[in-house]
């Protein structure tokens, strides 16, 4: 399982974030929510390994970690793309994804369609969707994903949502968005960040209440 | 191990013209200074490090995540990169020296 608890994350003596526990277990998506700014995309570079915080506690297992990617621990989706744009898509590709279920994430026209192009020959859109494909089907065992659904159409994000369900049966995923409403459908726990704190949301009514929604 | 070698590749491609320009440089410099003054060029290498982690953290510090995501460090990464080059530049020294002295040794 992992454990992300007591973090405290401050910029300028501003506490972005002070009361903060979230766990995560192979089989379960997480969603995380919030306002902007509260620190959401903060909190998954943290537990990432790639912003060191005043203080954290991030655990697999009962092992405390303190980078996240070292030796594919953990995969992370950041919110910009991240593939080199002058290297072939299936020159990445190899090195990213799980060699177990390679099979599986060739037979997916995202990566046939594309496999011998540079990131720097396709669309916005198309490079989103690669980019998670390959997070989604490397071999870490939880992966983070921060706006996944940002630069694709609303087909394509159902068309996701179901990939993650499938990749979610072996790996715990943590994920946030600003279309809240794919969150929601497709996440087993809904967790709110708000002025620095975590709240654990039983029903979505909760997301008014706190002033996340100003109404469903 | 293929799969860190290949990521190496990589890693260098938009470095290995850097690299290149700077064991010129170094070389140059000992070519009019002698193989007495090789330390100094060290220096010129290492600026040329410098040069490369600057302009990869300024200009393109997103294709980080991409080589964080194959489980590496990008400190490693860079340690690497750089080893191999700084030891292909005291061969090419080495190889400089050689054939500077050759004919004299020979003779």
């Amino acid at each position: 399982m992992l454990k992300v608890d007591s973090v405290q994350l401050a910029f300028n003596g501003r506490k972005i974030l002070q009361d903060i526990y979230l766990d995560c277990k192979p089989g379960q998506i997480v969603g995380l929510l919030g306002r902007n700014g509260c620190g959401k995309s903060s909190l998954l570079k943290i537990i990432f390994g790639t912003l060191n915080p005043d203080y954290k506690h991030v655990s697999i297992n009962g092992t405390y970690i303190n980078k996240g990617y070292v030796n594919n621990q953990i995969a992370y989706l950041p919110q910009h793309h991240y593939l080199p744009a002058n290297i072939a898509i299936n020159k990445m590709a190899p090195l990213l994804v799980d060699r177990n279920n390679w099979k599986e994430f060739a037979a997916y026209s995202t990566y046939a369609a594309h496999a011998h192009k540079k990131p720097g020959e396709l669309s916005g859109g198309e490079i989103r969707q690669l980019e998670m494909l390959m997070i989604l089907y490397s071999s870490a065992p939880y992966i983070l994903l921060d706006e996944p659904f940002t630069h694709i159409s609303p087909v394509q994000a159902d068309d996701f949502k179901a990939i993650l369900r499938k990749r979610a049966k072996t790996k715990g995923l943590i994920i946030t968005d600003h279309q809240y409403q794919n969150i929601l459908e497709v996440s087993d726990r809904i967790i709110l960040i708000e002025n620095g704190h975590t709240k654990l949301i039983f029903r979505h009514e909760e997301l008014v209440t706190y002033g996340y929604l100003s109404g469903i | 191990m293929q799969r860190l070698a290949t990521l190496l590749l990589q890693f260098n491609k938009p470095l290995w013209i850097c690299h290149i320009m700077f064991s010129v440089f170094g070389l140059y410099f000992i070519m009019i200074n002698g193989i007495g003054l090789s330390i100094m060029s060290f220096t010129l290498k290492l600026a040329g490090y410098l040069a490369v982690v600057l302009y990869q953290n300024y200009f393109t510090p997103q294709i980080y995540f991409y080589y964080r995501n194959t489980g590496n460090a990008i400190r490693k990464l860079y340690l690497y990169s750089f080893t191999a080059d700084f030891l292909i530049y005291l061969v090419i020294i080495a190889v400089y020296q050689f054939t500077l002295t050759w004919p004299h040794v020979k003779g």
